[in-house]
């Protein structure tokens, strides 16, 4: 199936028009993280990183202001895959807290999803959205090296409003607890966020106590991320599946004849548990 | 830009409880929904991913549950595609290590015209997946495995053209705690709002007729996705009985001939509403049939809208049952076979106790 042709606008002023549509119309798309990753599939709650976790695994750990987004093609790639729609996005860094950029005031980071020239548009089921003048705070690990650059994607960017910090999916951070963030999760949560300083401050201990200021200085800077770079993945890697045990081999419990006897007229009945009389009864 | 800010988040905490019959979320681009231009659709699964056995068979087996929902959309599966890609037009599925999630859905969307152009499902390698119904294995029951069918449903329900969900019982939230299980088994299925929304994008087949139980119910949310926990077991006045975990699944502690009220989600997986009689029986193990003890019967209406997740008939235990040992409280839908449906193998479900 071809895609319809798109008149065009400008990337910006389409982007524009798109969330101010969305919100009249009131519809989730342009307050949910847009391009998301694949589901509970993409992300599984209570599975989320310690934050010694996200801190060893991001290169940099900064809080920023979004100044640009800009939308542009991968190169493409000899194989079926083509080029790839991705989404730039420029943050003014107001404070780092681990790791090093090379430009210290402005990175851009590379998230796979946007628009491309022929009209299409291209959504993962777990990339975050941004729009300019967000103000986050990112755990940044790989920048154009995968399709979303943060630790853990979507788990790996917060949301300032005010004073406080949100998940990405709007969820308040209420606490940190045995080394982990709380989210209060409840519907119609009014719980008070905790405030990007004491996020903060609960980060840069946590990166005091893993890292010597040797160690820190000696990481590798992260460079921008620059529009037309090459896909992320240079295939899509078609791989075989897993090899697991058989189910065969991997033990039943002992069943009574009772029990043998009512799942094989189960089996029999094709699943319906409305069974014909017991025979033995 | 701080008001904007509020602004964004006050709508988000606004739109995500809607106060609406239903909870599936279509995909939408500036406020139009983005769908397919024609009712069947093509998946083409990898020559390298899924040859001949297992796999194909799980993935054979997804693509037919979706396949049973009440609207007029279905996929069509091919096998052997000999190249796989993004942004190829063409639908495919396949597996991967490099993939920073088990799954993702990339789906590809023309926006103002509203049309889904191409849908691509990939799952990863190194995500301990499993393809058996045996439901110990599975990390919904205590076991070590994710089921492979609940996973392919959700991003399948993707490729349909519906997004997460977190505020009903929904494979589109959680979908490793969606799932429906009697006896030893556990099996994946789209669900009551899945097929509600595949209903809503593409039409009402009017011909399916499918009602279900199932043992687990929503209880909140994790960002986008719904959270679910097993149904349980009250007294006669509402209040929750005392549980422990048994072999990883909840098991309440009654007293003979205590009063109680079992919980459980009633779903309508088919075209219209249906009232039908529920039987509730106590069993010796988790398969629950009609051969088992019959010890009341109550009624539901089931519309395919929200899950019905009720403990609505007052259930007496019986007071010649074995103190110490462990029983099983059941369900049966439709009961009488009154209702011709699609799948009569989902109309029974179970929730163990022991007695005092």
């Amino acid at each position: 199936m071809q895609p319809q042709a798109w008149p065009m606008v400008t990337n910006h002023n389409i982007w524009k028009l798109l969330l101010i549509i969305g919100l009249m119309n009131c519809t989730m798309e342009l307050v949910q993280p847009g391009w998301s990753n694949g589901a509970m599939t993409e992300f599984e709650p209570g599975s989320e990183k310690a934050l010694s976790q996200r801190v060893m695994e991001a290169e940099l750990i900064f809080s920023g202001t979004v100044e640009k987004l800009e939308y542009s093609l991968s190169q493409g790639t000899a194989d079926s895959q083509g080029a790839l729609p991705y989404t730039y996005v420029t943050y003014r860094i107001n404070h780092i807290m681990k790791g090093r950029s090379t430009n210290r005031d402005r990175l851009t980071l590379r998230f796979l999803g946007g628009r491309t020239p022929d009209g299409r548009y291209l959504e993962a089921s777990n990339m975050p959205q941004f729009e300019v003048n967000d103000r986050d705070l990112l755990f940044v690990v790989n920048n154009g090296g995968t399709d979303c650059p943060l630790v853990g994607c979507q788990s790996g960017r917060f949301r300032v409003v005010k004073k406080g910090v949100y998940a990405d999916d709007g969820r308040p951070v209420v606490g940190i607890n045995k080394g982990h963030f709380l989210y209060d999760n409840q519907v119609n949560s009014s719980s008070a966020p905790l405030t990007l300083e004491r996020v903060k401050e609960a980060i840069m201990e946590e990166v005091a106590r893993l890292y010597s200021p040797q160690e820190l200085q000696a990481f590798k800077p992260v460079q921008s991320a620059e529009p037309g770079m090459p896909a992320s993945l240079p295939t899509p890697q078609d791989e075989s599946p897993p090899n697991v045990m058989t189910p065969s081999k991997m033990g039943t419990d002992a069943i009574k004849e009772e029990d043998r006897l009512e799942s094989e007229a189960l089996k029999h009945n094709q699943g319906n548990p409305v069974l014909k009389k017991n025979p033995s009864r | 830009m701080k008001s904007k800010n509020i602004l964004l988040l006050s709508l988000l905490m606004t739109l995500m409880y809607p106060a609406v019959g239903f909870s599936y979320e279509k995909i939408k681009c500036a406020g139009i929904t983005q769908k397919w231009g024609s009712n069947s659709v093509q998946m083409r699964a990898s020559g390298t991913g899924f040859p001949s056995g297992v796999w194909r068979n799980a993935l054979t087996e997804s693509i037919d549950l979706w396949n049973q929902n009440p609207s007029k959309f279905k996929f069509t599966l091919s096998y052997n595609e000999p190249g796989v890609g993004k942004g190829n037009f063409q639908n495919e599925i396949w597996w991967t290590s490099s993939l920073s999630a088990p799954a993702v859905a990339y789906y590809w969307y023309t926006c103002l015209t509203g049309h889904l152009v191409e849908a691509d499902v990939v799952f990863r390698t190194t995500t301990p997946y499993h393809y058996t119904h045996n439901k110990k294995t599975l990390s919904g029951y205590g076991g070590g495995s994710r089921s492979f069918q609940t996973v392919a449903v959700h991003e399948l329900g993707h490729a349909l053209g519906l997004k997460h969900v977190s505020y009903t019982y929904n494979a589109m939230g959680s979908d490793s705690t969606h799932m429906h299980a009697n006896g030893s088994t556990a099996y994946a299925y789209p669900g009551e709002d899945a097929s509600h929304g595949a209903v809503a994008l593409y039409g009402n087949d009017n011909a399916t007729n499918d009602v279900a139980i199932a043992h687990w119910r929503w209880t909140g949310f994790s960002g986008e996705y719904s959270t679910h926990a097993r149904t349980r077991v009250f007294n006669s006045s509402g209040s929750l009985l005392p549980s422990f975990t048994d072999a990883g699944e909840p098991r309440y502690r009654v007293n003979k001939g205590q009063q109680v009220r079992l919980e459980m989600s009633y779903e309508n997986l088919g075209s219209g509403c249906k009232s039908t009689p529920v039987k509730y029986y106590i069993s010796t193990n988790d398969l629950i049939t009609t051969w088992d003890r019959h010890i009341g019967t109550g009624n539901v209406s089931v519309c395919r809208n929200t899950v019905y997740t009720t403990s609505n008939t007052t259930l007496t235990i019986p007071n010649d049952l074995t103190s110490g040992a462990n029983y099983h409280l059941g369900a049966i839908i439709d009961p009488d076979n009154a209702i011709a449906e699609t799948n009569e193998a989902n109309n029974s479900s179970y929730v163990g106790i022991r007695i005092n």
